[in-house]
């Protein structure tokens, strides 16, 4: 074979290799899986509403994220446990409760610690958690709510057994309360201010619970792959927003916010006294294992849930918090 | 890469063909998949709306108003749904997936527009399905029995958001095109290796075969593979072998042959062919003809230059056949070459480019045979005009003398017969003028050039004799020295052209004109009349013409015979006769 026509063969192959890779390649060509929307489950909770004003308070949808206002915590956290939402807003006793249930949460941002935004409120009468004894208390099960009746009743020496619990959803305490089914309620803001309103006594708050309390914005590894932008997003926005609640006004978005929470300006002012915003710069420091962080937290809040017979076993605690998303500060 | 070449070509065209395909196939399937999701989310509106508005009912007749709350948001889920709403009897949204609208009547909120379609709704229990895909939005009423006042109706609104499906429905289409261009693609880079291969690399080796044709290097082999273009190698080596067997034996008749064969091309780039006989009658390598094409010339005798000149010029012309007579001086030698050339139309050719081709034949032998045949002839008219003129007449001359001295004595002796006798004088006298006549026109120059102008002289009254024209003859120098053959001949060719001229022209007069230099002397024969062209085919094959060039080439004359215009008619012919004879 003549040396011209083997060097034109040898420049042939690269086109033939090429053209063989381009087959493959549209054989093997990936189907199209257009991704679900980015879906977030919130409770209501004024803590949470810094999430909620970034799609704007008077449009119809947000188009990068789908909000799921959710009434009560445990129906939100069973869209998670199903992955049919992306990411949730949990306290640190719900998270433990979701990767007990088998769920790999992680917790990316800490969004607000309650400092008297939970709390046990009794009918005027009743002074003190002692005299719940034997009572009725509306708690929602496997909830903060229960948690936080736990640790209460614990603070007095009681057990869950020294009182009668009435199951309800954390949306329903106050129709409950309104109608004397229960004697105590174990609820949050905005129910509480507006039972307090109403001559309910508290017994007993978070605000003597250090991070016990606070709203953790968690997600699944697969939407923290699948979703790292809207997840930055949110987290940013709610950052944002934040700092900004206290001086809304009717106008510009405080309408809304107070429509959703189903409170007037003073109470929306009141309850935002009973939240603590950490700043963004402090996350990285809350999501490190440290002291006063939120590995910490869990840590103690595992250990006390054990003890109560919340959680079936332990885990490892620093598997559930991730400092990835979070920007500013150091750890 | 060629992009005129069958393996583009071919390549391009399946691979936009491939194109279109793909193009409707993904169309048809967008628009499949557009109707399903649409089909399939009018399914899920009617699902959702029904149950809500069960579900609702039931709630606000049991005041359970968290729990609708709770179904409502379940609802969210679906991440289509922009927003749904249950609505009193009064249009005061109650629950809804979004919190704020809470308490808000329906008009006030995103929802306003749907207010006439939630009228319409309240009076049908079916509920209702808009669909506006301009919008990109599905919008669901279902009406239930809101029984916490009155009994009146109350609603649930959801509304869809079809955007995302349809633009799902895009990016599968587009997806799907790109995954069935590649693989397009992919195959159409194969199929051009593959038509490099098997097509290109094998028609530019035939390519090569043709090119080998009308070359001396060595064959090539045919392809092989049995395919049809095997086939055509196969005939093409097989067409080459055949014609270097045809170029071989006309190689070896065209270097054998003693005659120049010649062949010129129309265009100047092609060079002239010449066989090997060119070298040896031109005294010329070949090689100087591609450089120079008209070298050729420089061999040809000066007064032979115009003439084959002339031929080329209508062999160039128009397709056609021509024959001359030239001379060319070759290595101090002159030879007679007659020069026969022909003009044809190559098919590929551009109309109207001839190519010229000849064959020049050595004839100088045959022109020196005819000179001698032609002075042998003369000399023996001479002959016998003299012994006619020295014998006969002077017998005749010296009869009718006797007879007259006969014819007087009869007379005067009284003698009847003395008539008879002067008759036979008188007749004797004529036969001698007769003889004397028939003398002078055997050998009107019998012994010496000088003779001529009076040969020419008696012609001139001949002519005037003998045709009833005017025939004026002119000899402006004294001759130079001419031999006695030259001279005869020159005459010859004078007196056929003056007769001819008298004869066949019907003029009114016939001009000879003889003019002298020192190389030449210039015969002008001139008449008026029908004018005379003797390139028409039938005065080319005439015996007086073919006579004519004859003598002029006997001598190494040249002979030129023109009819002298429209205006003036008649014909002029002008013969000049070099003085140094060949």
């Amino acid at each position: 074979m003549p040396m011209e026509k083997i060097a034109r063969r040898h420049r042939t192959y690269p086109l033939v290799i090429a053209g063989v890779l381009l087959c493959v390649a549209g054989v093997f060509w990936p189907r199209e899986e257009a991704p679900r929307l980015f879906t977030l489950a919130i409770n209501i909770w004024p803590g949470v509403e810094g999430l909620l004003l970034s799609p704007g308070a008077e449009q119809e949808r947000d188009p990068y994220v789908n909000y799921v206002e959710m009434s009560w915590s445990t129906a939100a956290m069973g869209l998670f446990h199903r992955h049919v939402v992306d990411a949730i807003v949990v306290t640190p006793d719900e998270l433990l409760r979701l990767r007990d249930e088998g769920a790999s949460p992680r917790a990316l941002a800490v969004l607000g610690v309650s400092h008297g935004s939970d709390a046990v409120l009794a009918r005027p009468g009743i002074k003190t958690m002692a005299e719940l004894r034997g009572h009725r208390i509306g708690v929602e099960k496997r909830s903060a709510a229960e948690y936080l009746l736990a640790r209460a009743l614990a603070a007095q020496g009681m057990t869950m057994a020294d009182v009668i619990v009435v199951p309800l959803n954390i949306a329903e305490t106050e129709d409950a309360y309104d109608d004397g089914e229960v004697d105590a309620v174990v609820t949050a803001d905005p129910w509480r201010i507006r039972l307090r309103d109403k001559g309910a006594a508290v017994l007993f708050d978070s605000s003597a619970m250090g991070m016990e309390m606070c709203r953790l914005l968690v997600a699944e590894e697969h939407g923290m792959q699948t979703y790292p932008d809207e997840l930055k997003g949110i987290i940013a926005d709610h950052f944002n927003y934040v700092s900004k609640l206290a001086d809304l006004s009717p106008a510009n978005g405080l309408g809304a916010i107070l429509r959703r929470e189903g409170l007037n300006e003073d109470q929306w002012r009141r309850v935002l006294g009973g939240i603590e915003f950490p700043a963004e710069a402090e996350q990285r420091r809350l999501l490190s294992p440290g002291k006063d962080g939120v590995v910490d937290c869990l840590e103690n809040v595992q250990r006390q849930m054990l003890q109560a017979g919340m959680l079936k076993r332990s885990t490892d605690v620093r598997t559930l918090v991730s400092a990835e998303f979070a920007t500013g500060g150091t750890p | 890469m060629s992009f005129n070449s069958l393996q583009f070509r071919l390549s391009a065209a399946v691979f936009a063909f491939g194109l279109v395909m793909i193009g409707m196939s993904v169309y048809r399937q967008y628009q499949r998949d557009m109707e399903s999701r649409l089909e399939r989310k009018r399914l899920q509106a009617y699902q959702e709306g029904t149950r809500l508005a069960g579900l609702a009912q039931h709630f606000f007749r049991r005041r359970l108003p968290r729990s609708a709350d709770l179904v409502i948001s379940y609802a969210s889920v679906d991440a289509d749904l922009m927003l749904g709403v249950v609505c009193d009897s009064g249009d005061i949204i109650r629950s809804t997936t979004q919190k704020q609208w809470r308490g808000v009547p329906l008009r006030e909120s995103p929802l306003a527009a749907v207010q006439p379609l939630v009228t319409q709704a309240k009076e049908k229990p079916e509920g209702i399905l808009d669909e506006s895909l301009e919008q990109g939005r599905l919008t669901a009423v279902f009406p239930f029995k809101y029984i916490m006042d009155r009994m009146d109706s109350g609603v649930v609104v959801l509304r869809y958001d079809l955007n995302p499906g349809m633009a799902a429905s895009m990016r599968r289409a587009w997806n799907e095109c790109a995954a069935q261009s590649c693989l397009l693609s992919g195959g159409c880079l194969l199929l051009w290796s593959l038509l490099r291969l098997l097509v290109t690399e094998r028609v530019t080796m035939i390519v090569r075969q043709t090119q080998q044709i009308g070359t001396e290097g060595a064959l090539q082999t045919p392809l092989g593979g049995g395919d049809e273009l095997a086939v055509i190698s196969e005939s093409i080596a097989d067409a080459v072998r055949r014609l270097r067997d045809a170029e071989w034996r006309f190689g070896q008749i065209a270097s054998n042959m003693r005659d120049v064969f010649w062949v010129a091309p129309p265009s100047e780039a092609e060079p002239i062919y010449v066989n090997e006989a060119y070298v040896r009658l031109f005294g010329q390598p070949a090689e100087r003809l591609s450089g120079h094409r008209w070298d050729w010339l420089r061999a040809v005798q000066r007064e032979d230059v115009r003439p084959a000149l002339e031929m080329l010029r209508q062999l160039r012309r128009q397709v056609g056949e021509h024959e001359i007579e030239i001379r060319v001086q070759v290595e101090g030698r002159v030879e007679w070459l007659r020069c026969r050339g022909f003009s044809t139309q190559r098919p590929a050719d551009v109309p109207g480019h001839l190519q010229v081709a000849g064959v020049a034949a050595v004839i100088t032998e045959e022109k020196e045979m005819q000179r001698r045949v032609l002075e042998a002839a003369e000399q023996e008219r001479r002959r016998i005009g003299q012994d006619l003129h020295d014998d006969v007449c002077q017998r005749l001359a010296a009869a009718q003398l006797k007879s007259g001295v006969l014819g007087g004595a009869l007379k005067r002796e009284g003698h009847a017969q003395a008539e008879l006798a002067e008759d036979v004088a008188h007749e004797l006298a004529e036969a001698s003028e007769i003889a004397r006549g028939f003398s002078r026109g055997l050998a009107p120059v019998a012994f010496r050039a000088a003779e001529l102008p009076d040969a020419l002289d008696d012609l001139s009254r001949f002519i005037e004799r003998a045709f009833d024209v005017r025939c004026h003859f002119s000899c402006a120098d004294t001759p130079p020295a001419l031999d006695t053959e030259a001279a005869a001949q020159g005459f010859r060719i004078i007196q056929e052209l003056a007769i001819n001229a008298a004869k066949h022209g019907h003029g009114t007069w016939v001009e000879i004109s003889v003019t002298y230099d020192a190389k030449s002397i210039r015969i002008e024969v001139s008449n008026d009349g029908v004018p005379f062209d003797p390139t028409e085919p039938a005065r080319k094959r005439s015996m007086g013409m073919h006579l004519l060039r004859q003598r002029a080439s006997a001598l190494g004359a040249s002979l030129v015979i023109r009819p002298r215009g429209v205006a003036e008619g008649g014909t002029r012919a002008v013969c000049e006769i070099p003085l140094a004879r060949p």
